[in-house]
């Protein structure tokens, strides 16, 4: 049971950390709308237009590190309670 | 033949005064291109937005010869107004931050310009007008760059329409609380003050 949760946690941890990375390591928040800047030729303004699309942001990465921290703290008190629960039946 | 003379010299004449008069022309900045681009930024400690708007409309009255006399209004449709995350782009048009549903429009109109420079390329002058976000209105003053393209619409329209285009960028600071928007609140994660900084094309149909 520990070893299964901890091996969970280990993958939240992947799945956030790999989320993350693919979006830049971006340090805002998470983005639905990505801006793409671009140039007018003619005029030289620079513009931003908006694409769908989502990168991870600061909120993604600490949301999964809470929540595998989560796991792996449920997990030692299921374990600690267990284990108090045999210690007194015997 | 001496008539005909006359009015040849009276017609050459009235034509080189024009010239030299110069004459406004009506630049408009609703873009059919569709890339007029007003960027923001707030810059707090625990959080940094960033968002822009396009929908920029409005017309400037631009006479070269006489760039003290640069007048009109640049409008954005506050229900434009975009940052890249949903949830905070609800709260930002909110009833409780810039209430885009009730306070439609964001407004500079010009009132006087000082300060004015020429160079080969561009024109810097200081615009002084009211400035209209959330209902609130304050007179501030900005600095600004424009630059006239003679017969650059074509290139723009790809051929469709004839006439010149006005760059106009520039970049200020205001403070959100000026304008009743959540005055000293949440300074933290919203900065109070606003970085606006814009580069519109306008243009000017013959």
């Amino acid at each position: 049971m520990k070893k299964i949760s901890f091996i969970l946690a280990g993958l939240v941890v992947l799945i956030t950390l790999g989320l993350w990375a693919s979006g830049g390591f971006h340090t805002g928040w998470s983005q639905n709308q990505i801006p793409v800047n671009g140039i007018d030729e003619i005029t030289g303004i620079e513009f931003t237009t908006y694409e769908d699309g989502f990168v991870a942001g600061l909120d993604v990465l600490i949301g999964g590190l809470v929540a595998a921290a989560g796991i792996v703290g449920i997990s030692i008190g299921v374990s600690t309670f267990q284990a108090r629960s045999q210690a007194n039946l015997t | 033949m001496n008539k005909t003379l006359k009015s040849s010299l009276l017609l050459l004449s009235a034509l080189a005064l024009n010239s030299f008069a110069g004459e406004a022309q009506s630049f408009n900045f609703q873009d059919p291109k569709g890339v007029n681009t007003i960027r923001f930024n707030l810059d707090a400690p625990l959080e940094t937005i960033s968002g822009t708007t396009n929908g920029v409309t409005g017309t400037i009255s631009f006479d070269k010869e006489h760039p003290e006399k640069i007048s009109g209004a640049i409008k954005v449709d506050a229900t434009s107004i975009k940052v890249p995350n949903g949830t905070m782009q609800d709260h930002l048009h909110s009833a409780g931050w810039i209430d885009s549903g009730k306070h439609g429009e964001i407004s500079f109109m010009i009132s006087s310009v000082g300060n004015v420079k020429m160079t080969d390329k561009a024109l810097t002058a200081d615009l002084t007008g009211t400035f209209t976000l959330k209902g609130v209105s304050k007179e501030i003053t900005v600095p600004a760059t424009f630059m006239h393209l003679p017969g650059k619409l074509a290139d723009r329209s790809n051929g469709q329409m004839q006439g010149d285009l006005l760059v106009l960028r520039s970049k200020f600071t205001i403070n959100r609380s000026e304008f009743g928007i959540k005055p000293g609140e949440a300074t933290d994660k919203v900065a109070e003050e606003v970085e606006v900084s814009l580069a519109l094309a306008g243009y000017s149909a013959k």
